[in-house]
């Protein structure tokens, strides 16, 4: 889906599968996050994350990697600018898995856009606000997962609103109905833009 | 329709077709038992397995998951088909952490399917199928498959613990290609030596919350 060759084979101890999400579920193999826990690995994975000609989606993997692997992961500079990048990563839909799906699990995206607009405080919110009027469909891999995603008609915007809930310390309960959702999401929205 | 039949019913794929992103299947399958059966309540448990370039993939990198898959051999990746939080491993209930420790006391997750029952009550038949509802997808290009065995198993009434056998089905895509795996009579009136796994594996599991799986009767190997 998203290639990440720019990495692959370097050195053999990075993730070398071709596509994204392959990748993405990659970093979960114990074996492979340890071959990338070296001071090498993590200053080039450090290097392509802030280099603005890395695509979008490979930088939102690397911070991913790195969460996972360097536990000084993000400084200053980083946690300033992820929220951008998992922003944009969030806003083009399609696969769900690395946020995980609001009121039922949450996966580590999700819990570190959490964690860094939190750190940001109330400036760190209007990266969220665009995502709230986003209706594109996010889909799961796997069989239950797939099955509950499509049941309840994910979008982008329910994600989005379940993070900034969490934010806020204000409840998102999930209902069944797209349209019952929307009208929650319209209060937090609101809620978003009070001083 | 197809039917694939076991000692027991018929589990019977009312859907059974590709989605319409051809990158998996519209499933709605019945499990409609025959006269040997004798329960207030069944359902169906499910084994799945997802691969991706011809390896098990661990859904969405979860630890829990990964823990619930046979780690090893030619089913590695085969695990009982639950969200990460569920205690129930029948496909159609949900136990929290705090729920009763019995299959029967889950709660019925109508976006799954629901139980069936046969049994009578002051001498009147009381019978339903069970239904399972699923529609399994890869989001992520190129070569896949998605393997699953299904089988049925009473949870309450005389025949509690007793399962009635299992049917196999899939898809995968090669090069580009769709193909339907179609449904074929696994068991009798047990389960594969790989799904007798997989419940091995989730009778001494956990959930995301820590939480101890609900145990289910080891099948019969067929």
């Amino acid at each position: 889906m998203y290639g990440v060759q720019m990495y692959a084979g370097t050195d053999g101890d990075l993730p070398e599968d071709a596509s994204y999400t392959s990748l993405f579920h990659c970093r979960s193999s114990p074996e492979r996050m340890a071959a990338v826990a070296n001071p090498e690995s993590i200053e080039r994975l450090l290097g392509a994350l802030r280099a603005g000609s890395t695509p979008v989606h490979t930088r939102f993997l690397i911070a991913e990697i790195l969460f996972a692997v360097e536990p000084s992961f993000p400084s200053a500079e980083d946690r300033a600018a992820l929220p951008v990048i998992y922003a944009e990563v969030l806003a083009q839909g399609g696969d769900g898995n690395p946020w995980g799906m609001p009121g039922f699990w949450d996966e580590s995206a999700t819990k570190h856009l959490v964690a860094l607009v939190k750190t940001l405080g109330k400036p760190g919110l209007p990266v969220l606000r665009p995502l709230l009027s986003n209706d594109r469909r996010v889909g799961y891999t796997g069989s239950q997962r797939a099955t509950l995603g499509e049941a309840y008609q994910i979008r982008v915007k329910d994600i989005a609103a379940h993070i900034a809930a969490a934010i806020l310390g204000e409840p998102f309960p999930v209902a069944h109905a797209p349209d019952e959702r929307d009208k929650t999401i319209v209060c937090l929205a609101a809620a978003m833009e009070a001083p | 329709m197809i039917d694939a039949v076991t000692a027991f019913g018929i589990f019977r794929f009312t859907k059974f077709k590709p989605n319409d992103d051809e990158n998996g299947l519209v499933v709605d399958l019945l499990f409609v038992p025959n006269f040997g059966v004798d329960a207030k309540n069944f359902g169906m448990v499910q084994v799945a397995n997802t691969l991706l370039h011809g390896a098990p993939v661990t859904i969405g990198g979860d630890a829990v998951i990964r823990a619930h898959s046979i780690p090893a051999g030619p089913d590695a990746g085969a695990h009982i088909d639950k969200m990460v939080g569920n205690r129930n491993p029948l496909y159609a209930l949900w136990s929290g952490p705090d729920s009763p420790a019995t299959l029967a006391d889950g709660e019925t997750q109508s976006d799954f399917g629901s139980l069936g029952k046969r049994h009578r009550a002051g001498g009147v038949l009381d019978e339903a199928p069970a239904l399972l509802l699923d529609t399994p997808h890869v989001l992520e290009s190129g070569d896949c498959e998605q393997r699953f065995e299904t089988a049925c198993i009473a949870i309450a009434g005389a025949q509690a613990g007793r399962w009635y056998g299992s049917v196999v089905w899939g898809w995968r895509r090669q090069a580009g290609q769709f193909t339907r795996v179609d449904p074929k009579t696994r068991a009798q009136q047990g389960a594969s030596p790989a799904f007798v796994e997989a419940v091995t594996i989730w009778n001494r599991s956990r959930t995301d919350t820590g939480a101890r799986t609900i145990p289910l009767p080891l099948p019969n190997a067929e």
